[in-house]
């Protein structure tokens, strides 16, 4: 049992090391990546697109946008704060890179959460313009 | 041969305490569950729910509990093999409502009652359970809200 634990620990540390290569290399992408990205579709989109507004990012972020919640709810009013899962209680991590340098650095991340909570907030996929006033907004909230 | 004898000797103490906790630790988790489905809530242990709730679950995940939850193919694929792997087969610990709650099964009712505390929900393992998210479910490091009692 107890050599059993200590190859458990092993295999468990072996893991965070595993991890820890696969965090760095996630890394690659940085949240003005993403802004470009969203600056590129959003264009596309919508040929007058003129640019990102951090202020337009704000008022999206705290509004309800036709489903029980908005992004607030779970994320507080201040996205470099820690969050609360509204039901569950879970903590979240700060949602601003200012305060949690692991957002938006990873694609398949920000496009599995982006897809799940616009779903929730607005009951359909969030257009680029909308991710990136988000972004711009969250890029711009002091840690 | 003392090193092997003190080595059975902590192994014997190590199951004895094991016994003692009542096998109340179902950590660590696979990083892979800690991160699916340990970001809205702690990480429910697997061994908690039959192999057919668990599949009402992660069949369910585009809308879990009126919210979006889903995950691509492969890692739905992995999630679910391994609650099946470690599901309880005890039929205490089968869904007995069409959502497959965890807190509808004849097991949790039976050790939790049916009224959750004041403005929480049984979803929120850690109001009492402190140690939730690492999967230690130890009944003696229990701290209840003030004045609740479990209601059947």
């Amino acid at each position: 049992m107890h050599a059993h634990n200590y190859i458990k620990q092993g295999l468990g540390l072996f893991g965070a090391i595993a991890m820890a290569a696969v965090v760095s290399a996630a890394y690659a992408e940085t949240p003005q990546n993403f802004v470009d990205t969203f600056a590129q579709e959003a264009k596309t989109q919508n040929p007058a697109f003129k640019g990102f507004s951090a202020k337009a990012g704000e008022a999206f972020y705290k509004n309800k946008h036709g489903g029980d919640w908005s992004c607030s709810s779970c994320h507080t009013d201040n996205p470099a704060a820690e969050g609360k899962h509204t039901v569950t209680g879970k903590l979240i991590q700060p949602l601003s890179p200012n305060a949690n340098p692991a957002r938006f650095t990873d694609a398949a991340k920000v496009n599995k959460w982006f897809k799940r909570n616009c779903n929730d907030v607005l009951k359909r996929e969030c257009t680029a313009e909308e991710k990136g006033n988000l972004l711009t907004y969250l890029l711009s909230v002091k840690s | 041969m003392k090193f092997v004898s003190a080595l059975f000797t902590s192994a014997l103490v190590c199951a004895a305490s094991t016994a003692v906790a009542g096998g109340h630790n179902y950590g660590p988790y696979p990083a892979y569950y800690n991160e699916e489905c340990g970001s809205c809530h702690v990480p429910y242990p697997a061994q908690l729910m039959t192999q057919v709730g668990w599949e009402t679950q992660i069949n369910g995940l585009k809308n879990h509990f009126g919210t979006d939850a889903s995950v691509d193919v492969p890692a739905s694929q992995t999630i679910l093999s391994y609650l099946v792997n470690n599901a309880a087969w005890k039929s205490k610990y089968a869904p007995t409502d069409p959502a497959a709650r965890v807190s509808k099964t004849n097991w949790f009712v039976k050790e939790h009652g049916t009224m959750p505390p004041k403005d929480k929900g049984f979803s929120n393992c850690t109001q009492c359970h402190a140690q939730a998210a690492q999967g230690e479910y130890n009944e003696h490091k229990l701290t209840l809200p003030t004045g609740w009692r479990r209601v059947h």
